[in-house]
């Protein structure tokens, strides 16, 4: 099977988080929500990588 | 890619991050702190909730006059509100245009036009970390170094990415190898936070190079669109007219209905004319709230002379400054921007661990001659 590009799952995660910055400048509620979420996809892949120690 | 612009690339991040990481360091660190200012502030200064009824509050104009009574030779420069209580905030200098440093900030009760009791007249602990996190207590200068610091911020990212590409074809998506020397692990380290935090970096990084450009972005707005709608005139700042503030407040207000007031700033401010009082209001939606229509009034007359929408430099310059400190999104967005404001400290501690132990030539050369003499 042919291997991803490399910097897909980083440019898939910035957009992501982006988007998410984005939307809870334009309000609240689920706005903030998704930001949260967001922000929380750039964390996660750190996480991961702990507890695969 | 090829060795040669490799190298390139190469020599672009690690000039462009050792330029700027030490400086990075303490943004990040004094940063950490701000993102939870509301939350230190209110711990701080552990303010009881109050409550008031209008019938109590004196004119805003009478505070003003009792205020500039207590101190003779000032002048008003702006005025803000306090959301929390019947507080306005008085902000006066020598002369209209004062320098910020020459600045006086005067809190205000409403209720006695008198300073809140027990409030120390000038800012807390917050005040100066915010200081040192926008000029390291330098002023202009200070600021504009770290525009600068910023841009060599936003260049190492770039060139990361760059470089991140051929490098993490190897090791897979957010992979440490474990079964490799330290110096391996700390680059897998760096490369997998580093990548997944890029758009937040790059957020940070940019928006807090806007901010510190702030003041010529305003001169400009002042100098371009705000003069066409005030009819700028370059004559003497127009004093303060007592009663002027409750006329120009409830004119600007009737122009612009639906909208409450941000601030107010007096002739001579960097945000007004020389014969206006510029008043401020924001929208009610959370996006509207953060972009400020100015409402210019004439300062003698209280009559509305202009109303327009701030350009769209000015508008990114207002929406640089949440966007940099993460205070917009409620305490799950703050843990969130706190959490990567923590690992992007170890991207810089690892970028700096891996320059310090990277082989380099003359050593290798000294260790090969050794190897040859045993």
């Amino acid at each position: 099977m042919r291997q991803a590009h490399p910097l897909v799952p980083v440019v898939v995660i910035a957009v992501v988080s982006l988007a998410g910055m984005i939307a809870a400048l334009a309000g609240d509620g689920w706005r903030d929500l998704a930001a949260a979420g967001g922000l929380a996809i750039s964390i996660a892949p750190i996480a991961w990588a702990l507890r695969r120690r | 890619m090829k060795p040669a612009t490799l190298k390139v690339w190469s020599r672009v991040h690690t000039w462009s991050s050792l330029v700027c990481t030490l400086f990075m360091l303490l943004l990040t660190l004094t940063g950490l702190p701000l993102i939870f200012h509301d939350e230190i502030d209110h711990w701080l200064k552990l303010r009881a909730a109050q409550s008031w009824t209008p019938a109590q509050l004196k004119p805003i104009d009478q505070a003003i006059i009792a205020t500039l009574a207590r101190q003779p030779g000032q002048v008003p420069i702006y005025l803000s509100f306090d959301e929390d209580r019947p507080v306005v905030n008085l902000t006066t200098g020598e002369t209209g245009d004062a320098a910020e440093a020459a600045m006086r900030f005067n809190p205000i009760d409403l209720r006695t036009a008198a300073p809140p009791r027990g409030e120390p007249p000038q800012g807390g602990i917050m005040d100066t970390v915010l200081e040192f996190h926008t000029d390291m207590l330098l002023g202009k200068a200070g600021e504009y170094f770290l525009g600068i610091m910023g841009v060599s911020f936003v260049l190492a990212l770039v060139s990361g990415v760059v470089l991140y590409t051929p490098f993490a074809r190897k090791p897979g998506f957010a992979t440490v190898r474990r079964n490799k020397s330290t110096r391996l692990r700390w680059l897998d380290w760096h490369n997998v936070i580093g990548g997944v935090t890029l758009a937040w970096a790059l957020v940070v990084g940019l928006t807090g190079t806007v901010n510190t450009l702030a003041d010529p972005i305003t001169a400009w707005w002042r100098a371009d669109a705000l003069a066409r709608m005030a009819h700028d005139r370059t004559g003497p700042i127009q004093a303060y007219v007592p009663g002027i503030v409750e006329t120009a407040l409830g004119n600007a207000r009737a122009a612009v209905p639906g909208m409450d007031v941000q601030f107010v700033a007096f002739p001579g401010a960097a945000f007004s004319s020389h014969d206006h009082i510029a008043v401020y209001l924001k929208g009610a939606t959370p996006l509207t709230a953060k972009l400020l229509t100015p409402v210019m009034v004439d300062a003698r007359t209280g009559r509305v002379d202009g109303v327009a929408p701030m350009p769209w430099y000015m508008q990114g310059l207002l929406l640089a400054q949440p966007l940099h400190f993460g205070d917009y999104g409620g305490l799950a967005m703050k843990i969130l921007w706190a959490l990567l404001d923590l690992v992007t400290i170890v991207v810089l501690g690892s970028g700096l661990y891996l320059w310090v132990g990277k082989p380099r030539p003359a050593r290798k050369h000294a260790v090969k001659k050794q190897a040859m003499a045993a």
